[in-house]
């Protein structure tokens, strides 16, 4: 029996937070930690335990499914936050090229089929899937205002408000003239008291 | 078959049939990043949202990120 008081939070150091599954069994599954630098967030949670539980009773399909998401979520901030030239890092900048433009162009077809899929998961009633497709082709293409509004609405709906805020900011900064800029601000503002709730 | 490859053959077989009761071998290596399978905020939010908050050892343990390595 681990003794040591379980921390409130753990600072998780993406740049050096490569996660795997190992292996897993009943309940629980492994994560690795050898490849963890010591003395940092991560690695201090990890060698405070070495299970981590993601099954009510046996480990079925479902828990390895859930560990793989969990160890993946790990790995993809990972991953991005090494990935220099990911078009979000310089979304500021971009939004700012794109403002300048007099012919917007139109979005790419990568992130035209995120559109679509995202519209068609909106029909079948699931919010949480349209999210993830508008937010795959934002982070494909930073500089699509539509996207940002409506990955901002869902989001807030499914009352993800940090998310949602992040969204519509994003999407003053593409088309701070729009029609509905004021109406966007003040639901901003809305949700920044929601969060905090 | 050889002598030798005939001496092991029973401990292979126990080998294999043990394995599943020894735990699997989940994931060998960590996923490609794949921007459209996961977005990063739904990573985030798969890592900080309830219920998908981590369980160890019966505690549900939320984690946060620092500031400079999520922007």
């Amino acid at each position: 029996m681990n003794s040591k008081k379980v921390p409130e939070t753990v600072k998780v150091d993406l740049v050096t937070a490569p996660v795997v599954i190992t292996n897993c069994w009943r309940t629980q599954c492994r994560l690795s930690k050898s490849s963890v630098p010591k003395n940092t967030g991560l690695r201090d949670y990890l060698e405070r335990f070495d299970w981590y539980d993601f099954g009510p009773d046996t480990c079925s399909a479902d828990c390895v499914h859930t560990a793989e998401t969990f160890a993946a979520a790990f790995n993809v901030l990972s991953a991005f936050a090494k990935d220099t030239n990911a078009p979000l890092r310089t979304s500021t900048q971009r939004a700012a090229a794109w403002r300048a433009l007099a012919t917007k162009p139109p979005i790419p077809d990568e992130v035209n089929v995120q559109r679509l899929m995202a519209e068609d998961a909106i029909k079948e009633n699931k919010p949480d899937e349209a999210l993830n497709y508008y937010e795959g082709g934002i982070e494909l293409y930073p500089t699509w205002p539509e996207g940002n509004f409506n990955a901002a609405l869902i989001a807030a709906e499914l009352k993800y408000f940090a998310d949602a805020i992040e969204h519509m900011q994003a999407y003053l900064e593409l088309v701070p003239n729009a029609a509905d800029a004021q109406a966007a601000q003040e639901k901003i503002l809305i949700w920044q008291v929601k969060a905090k709730q | 078959m050889n002598c030798t490859a005939a001496r092991w053959l029973p401990f292979a077989v126990i080998a294999l049939l043990l394995s599943p009761a020894l735990g699997t071998v989940a994931q060998a290596q960590a996923p490609a990043y794949k921007p459209n399978e996961m977005s990063i905020w739904q990573a985030r939010r798969t890592l900080t949202t309830k219920p998908n908050k981590v369980k160890v050892n019966g505690w549900y343990s939320p984690i946060r990120f620092s500031a400079n390595s999520f922007e």
